[in-house]
């Protein structure tokens, strides 16, 4: 299978590499369209087509293509599409899904098995799974992700994906030590899964290992008893764009590593998924939760070139002082100015800083006792603090 | 540390009255250390970010100046006080008031114990003990006490709902908190160990932070895995942060005492196999494996979901099947099977064990019944009686009110079910079956009161219109009473299981359902319990 892309003439032979497999189903050749009603056909579990699971696949890839920062660099990425009518009318995604496989039986197993070959002997390199569609799931290691032509017999699971199986297949000490898993699926209604799981085999990877499993190797999926992921029409499902929101910077770890670069690891993932996802669904009005399974070694997932911006919120007490005051923002240090007389155009203030540490200072003009002037306040811009952060001038 | 002896400060950081992870960060936010509450290291000048992470995820954190040879202690207790510090899921909860009394809670839930005696039967049990309610950070948390070693599950139940199971960790004298949300009508449950560092272990492992749990395992005085007193939940909750982080001491880490001592317990015998699975020893896990689906359902879900995943490996990875034995290999066939039954059903995402289903122990059956639609369409709530009072108070028309009723009916269930005021705080439920009844039967069904939920089986009797028939008085119906249609029973299929439903079904029948009761006793032998439950009714 070709990828869509393929950077691995740009290393040199045998260095370690990341290898993407990203597979994204909203189309299915055999359930009815979205906007129909369910049929009676049990087989069916009871579903119709998707609209918003490519689109969140296809963000993801180009996010890979473009701003993915591993320790091992990017060699290549798979990218199997099958987008619903309406997703195609976003002109970039309708490019690329007209230039790559759809996302049927027999171009996975051999996308699964491709990307498989590319990462044996490579323990040092790392690989990732996205994949995205209809399913179900019996553990937090096992989720079945339904494929374009389910349903094409009866035998329905064979035109799936079973994720423990390939989550099993990729263990062992030739095969890369860091590993990350996405599984973006609905889940099937569950008294029809569990009166029909049995039909057929979802495609997997060969199980062989069976020694000590030393992998870090997550898998991050949506969880909701009865539930279905939800998704917007043209932006993909919450999980997505929740996804894609935490590799833009709310994931960043609170830590600096010892180069000074911000990161995200696979906990501070973790947390800062379960929080996007929630924040996400509840402006749906509903409710949809994220769970870690696999293996949760630590593991630095992406480091940012620059230290990612996040919002500082200033609130000043009293009230009375927000149209007195003008914000000065130094490094920590107080060495280097980050923002300069800034009015308090309402209180609470926000502005966007990279994280770090910084020193306040806040003054009153004109001098208006009992109100009075701070200098040398420390700032903390770091994820997962409550705000605002309040400064007392009376 | 980086600072000289002559500069550096002794700082050390608490965070109130709990112990919980801490973190120092030097200005550059590149981590100087991490510990629990009461570390204390020596700083050179500089500012400092100390933090505390919490497990929803937030944090407390404090900038710290430290000056040369200053020490100094940093308390987040004030931070943390601040922060409205929820668990997973808070909520209320309607439940007994210590002493099992009703409480003064809204009606519309009901909480029941069940302990679970094998992977195919679930009793209610009375012997968990609800020790205090109280309301916290805007919702409601229960202490519940567990004497017997066994796992029990709570039950929550609302009226058109289907009810909803959750694993208590707790047992053998041990206590658990239960805390219960609210969302869109529907509850969500969670229930932690009592033992405050086991909650707060938990806690962080629940919220998948796996690394700030084993800090807090490790640190202190006596870290939890090693304190006698959190019991075999405690041990258990230990074993799963160490094995969630892929931990693997180079000596036994006592997995395998736990499974032999806590021999009721399921997940004594799943992180003994797991963590022996994860070692390669794979003959030994296995057995392990159907030892826990002997003792049951797990009560953690990560064991649930560790055994749910090795189980399959062990079927389709072809060098451990080989070392198996083939009673082996058909016994985690058939587990595997069994297990994955309740995969649907189950909040992956909860601590405990969490199943929605009609009934815990055959969640995909409990959901096929001969009715159409579903079991909780036909739930028929009864008009108030507050609004009865409100209306009769503004009738000046009729000398009696009309009793309040409602009724439902579907030809196609073939069932009409009529709810009716039959006097003070009583509510008679008549169900007629439409279709034809080939032996003597009752329907099955499940009564929602003001804070309590009963099964009862109405006997059918055949009626001068032809049409088969039945009726039972409920007392202490307090403002509402949904009833749940479940199935058709023949009164030949009752067996010493049944005999408490059906002695509280014959007490609340009424009329020519006494006769049929008497009926269903002639047919069936002399000593049978099921005989000796109605006749014992009957006298009553």
């Amino acid at each position: 299978m070709t990828p869509w892309l393929d950077r691995t003439g740009q290393h040199p032979a045998g260095a370690p590499v990341t290898h993407a497999l990203v597979i994204g189903v909203s189309s299915y050749t055999h359930l009815p369209t979205p906007q129909a009603q369910p049929t009676d056909d049990l087989l069916d579990f009871g579903l119709v087509a998707a609209t918003t699971p490519a689109t969140g696949a296809f963000h993801f890839a180009r996010w890979l293509r473009d701003r993915y920062r591993p320790k091992a660099p990017l060699a290549t990425i798979r990218l199997l599409l099958s987008p619903s009518d309406s997703e195609l009318d976003d002109a970039e995604l309708a490019a690329a899904a007209a230039e790559v496989p759809r996302a049927r039986r027999s171009a996975v197993r051999e996308a699964l098995l491709d990307w498989h070959r590319a990462c044996v002997g490579r323990p040092d390199g790392a690989a990732v799974l996205y994949i995205s569609g209809h399913g179900a799931s019996r553990s937090k290691t096992d989720h079945s992700v339904l494929l374009e032509d389910f349903a094409a017999d009866e035998r329905v699971m064979d035109y799936s994906v079973d994720v423990g199986k390939v989550h099993r297949g990729m263990a062992g000490p030739a095969m890369p030590q860091d590993q990350i898993y996405f599984v973006d699926a609905c889940r099937i209604r569950p008294d029809a899964f569990g009166s029909y799981r049995n039909l057929g085999d979802g495609l997997g990877l060969i199980e062989e290992w069976d020694g000590q499993d030393q992998r870090a190797a997550p898998i991050y999926f949506s969880a909701a008893p009865g539930g279905v992921a939800l998704g917007e029409p043209g932006r993909g499902t919450v999980f997505s764009q929740a996804l894609l929101r935490c590799l833009e910077g709310s994931a960043v770890d609170d830590f600096a590593d010892e180069q000074g670069r911000f990161q995200i690891t696979a906990t501070s993932l973790h947390k800062a998924l379960e929080q996007q996802v929630a924040m996400l669904a509840g402006e749906l009005g509903e409710r949809q939760d994220v769970v870690v399974g696999g293996q949760l070694r630590e593991m630095v997932l992406h480091h940012f070139e620059q230290p990612p911006t996040l919002p500082v919120t200033i609130g000043l007490q009293p009230a009375s002082a927000t149209t007195l005051a003008l914000a000065d923002l130094w490094d920590s240090q107080h060495e280097a100015a980050v923002l300069r007389q800034r009015r308090f155009e309402r209180n609470p203030m926000s502005w966007t800083v990279p994280v770090g540490l910084y020193s306040l200072d806040v003054t009153i003009r004109p001098e208006t006792p009992p109100l009075r002037s701070r200098c040398g306040l420390p700032i903390m811009v770091t994820p997962r603090l409550p705000h605002p952060q309040v400064v007392r001038l009376a | 540390m980086s600072a000289t002896l002559g500069e550096a400060s002794r700082v050390r950081i608490t965070t109130g009255s709990v112990m919980l992870p801490v973190e120092v960060r030097n200005h550059q936010l590149r981590l100087v250390d991490r510990g629990v509450s009461g570390l204390a290291l020596q700083l050179a000048p500089g500012t400092y970010v100390v933090s505390a992470p919490l497990p929803d995820g937030r944090q407390v954190a404090r900038a710290v100046q430290v000056h040369a040879a200053a020490d100094q202690t940093v308390d987040l207790g004030a931070e943390l006080d601040a922060l409205v510090w929820t668990a997973r899921h808070p909520s209320d909860l309607a439940v007994p008031a210590p002493g099992g009394e009703p409480g003064t809670v809204p009606p519309e839930r009901a909480l029941q114990f069940l302990r679970l005696r094998s992977l195919d039967k679930a009793v209610a049990d009375q012997s968990p003990v609800v020790e205090e309610v109280r309301r916290w950070s805007g919702g409601r948390s229960v202490l519940v006490r567990v004497p017997d070693r066994g796992v029990y599950f709570a039950r929550i139940t609302r009226a058109g709902q289907t009810p909803l199971h959750v694993a208590l960790p707790a047992g053998g004298g041990d206590a658990c908190l239960l805390t219960v949300e609210e969302h869109a009508g529907a509850p969500r449950v969670a229930a932690v160990p009592a033992h405050e560092r086991v909650r707060y272990v938990s806690e962080y492992l629940a919220g998948g932070d796996a690394g700030h749990a084993a800090l807090l395992l490790a640190g202190g005085e006596a870290g939890a895995a090693h304190d006698t007193t959190a019991g075999p939940v405690g041990a258990a909750v230990a074993a799963y942060v160490r094995l969630r982080l892929g931990r693997l001491d180079a000596e036994p880490t006592g997995t395998e005492d736990l499974a032999v001592r806590a021999d009721w317990f399921p997940d004594g015998a799943v992180v003994a196999g797991e963590e022996l699975a994860m070692r390669g020893d794979h003959d030994r896990a296995a057995a392990w494996f159907l030892e826990a689906g002997d003792r049951g359902l797990p009560v953690f879900t990560d064991g649930f979901s560790i055994l749910v995943a090795r189980l399959r490996q062990y079927q389709a990875n072809q060098r451990i099947r080989g070392r198996l034995a083939p009673a082996q290999v058909a016994r985690i066939r058939m587990l595997s099977a069994r297990l994955e039954r309740w995969s649907p059903f189950v909040d992956l995402g909860a601590l405990t064990l969490t199943v929605t289903a009609p009934e815990l122990v055959q969640p995909v059956e409990s959901r096929e019944i001969p009715l159409r639609p579903e079991p909780e369409q036909h739930a028929i709530p009864i008009a108030p009686l507050i609004r009865r009072l409100a209306r009769a108070a503004n009738d000046a028309v009729h000398d009696r009110p009309a009793p309040v009723s409602s009724e439902w009916a579907s030809s196609e269930a073939g069932l009409r079910c009529v709810h009716r005021e039959a006097g003070p705080d009583q509510v008679e439920i008549i169900i007629e079956w439409t279709r034809p009844v080939a032996e003597p039967s009752a329907v099955h069904v499940r009564v929602t009161t003001a804070g309590t939920t009963v099964e009862y089986l109405v006997i059918l009797t055949l009626e001068a219109s032809g049409r088969w028939a039945g009726d039972l008085l409920i007392r202490g119906a307090g403002e509402s009473v949904a009833t749940v249609v479940l199935g058709l029973r023949a009164t030949a299929s009752l067996e010493a299981d049944d005999v408490e439903a059906v002695r509280r079904s014959v007490n609340v029948t009424a009329r020519a359902g006494r006769n049929a009761w008497r009926a269903v006793a002639r047919a069936r032998p002399h000593g049978d319990p099921v005989r000796q439950a109605i006749v014992t009714a009957l006298q009553h």
